[in-house]
């Protein structure tokens, strides 16, 4: 049987995939799908967006595989791209909304240490709508190098500019959003930490 | 700005999880373009494609260029070790025919019926 999953690059599983291997397409839904979603939820905001946006995503990397060029790109770095993009066409047809607290989080059981789960939630919701704040780009730079970990030239080749301008926009990103939590510190219960 | 990173931290960690409903999405998608691509016919190749297979591809066409440039630069300015061509087509005046022998020996029936 071939090597375990885990040790195969997206290239290859990519590659398998085109010449019909369904394990390849489980693979891949399983590594890249969720990293996609996550990214477009971040960015958009609206939970049926980001599934839309993930779904299509997936559907043009199962469309470019045969013509996939390996050593071109990463396939994940061609993923994000085609999810930020995607995210932004939906932009331009929707003016931006706030995100409300049953915009992100998931609702949550009633379990031991409830109010601190209710506290963490009311946090998270903080920090999305502060992130709908942020102008499209600032927003995009932060989810990507704080939410997603990418290194600043990973993020340089995703959204296409240099990585001294990844660096002003995350910096400038994560200033905002420090200044719109700070606004809620009381609120967010960060006094009594 | 610690509150922040922090936040950021947690938020991290809490990643989203994928739908079931929409894993199932993106397989029956996958699914459906794998059907398209075993589909799809391979086109034919042109006839002097697969004539230049035959022949071995492009380096026997690179030799076979070669060989004939070679043989119009010759036959045009003959290296001076090689006797001029235009000199070795000329009128003989030798009738291969002359003998009968030769005539009848590429013409004769070989059976021993005769």
């Amino acid at each position: 049987m071939t090597a375990d999953a885990s040790e195969v690059s997206d290239a290859v599983l990519l590659a398998r995939f085109a010449s019909g291997d369904r394990s390849a397409a489980r693979s891949l839904t399983d590594r890249l799908a969720p990293r996609s979603f996550a990214v477009a939820l971040r960015v958009l905001g609206d939970r049926a967006e980001a599934e839309d946006v993930a779904q299509e995503s997936m559907i043009r990397l199962w469309k470019i595989a045969p013509d996939w060029q390996a050593g071109q790109a990463q396939v994940a770095t061609w993923l994000y791209r085609v999810t930020l993009n995607l995210c932004l066409d939906i932009k331009r047809r929707h003016r931006r909304r706030d995100v409300g607290l049953d915009g992100v989080a998931e609702p949550r059981d009633a379990t031991p240490g409830v109010a601190e789960q209710l506290q963490q939630s009311e946090r998270q919701d903080a920090l999305q709508g502060a992130l709908m704040q942020l102008p499209e780009r600032q927003r995009q730079a932060v989810v990507l190098r704080h939410l997603e970990e990418l290194s600043n030239p990973e993020i340089a080749e995703i959204m296409e500019i240099g990585t001294e301008a990844v660096e002003s926009l995350t910096a400038r990103g994560k200033r905002a959003l420090s200044a719109a939590l700070a606004e809620r510190r009381e609120e967010l219960g960060y006094c009594n930490d | 700005m610690a509150d922040l990173d922090a936040l950021l931290d947690v938020t991290r960690r809490d990643r989203p999880v994928l739908p079931d409903a929409l894993t199932a999405r993106i397989l029956a998608d996958a699914e459906s373009e794998q059907d398209r691509f075993a589909r799809r016919k391979p086109k034919a190749a042109p006839v002097w494609h697969r004539w230049l297979e035959v022949i071995g591809g492009w380096p026997a066409m690179g030799g076979m260029a070669t060989a004939c440039a070679a043989g119009i630069w010759i036959g045009f300015a003959p290296p001076q070790m090689l006797p001029d061509p235009a000199l070795l087509v000329q009128v003989s005046d030798f009738d291969l025919f002359a003998d009968d022998d030769l005539l009848i020996a590429l013409t004769e029936d070989d059976t021993n019926d005769i």
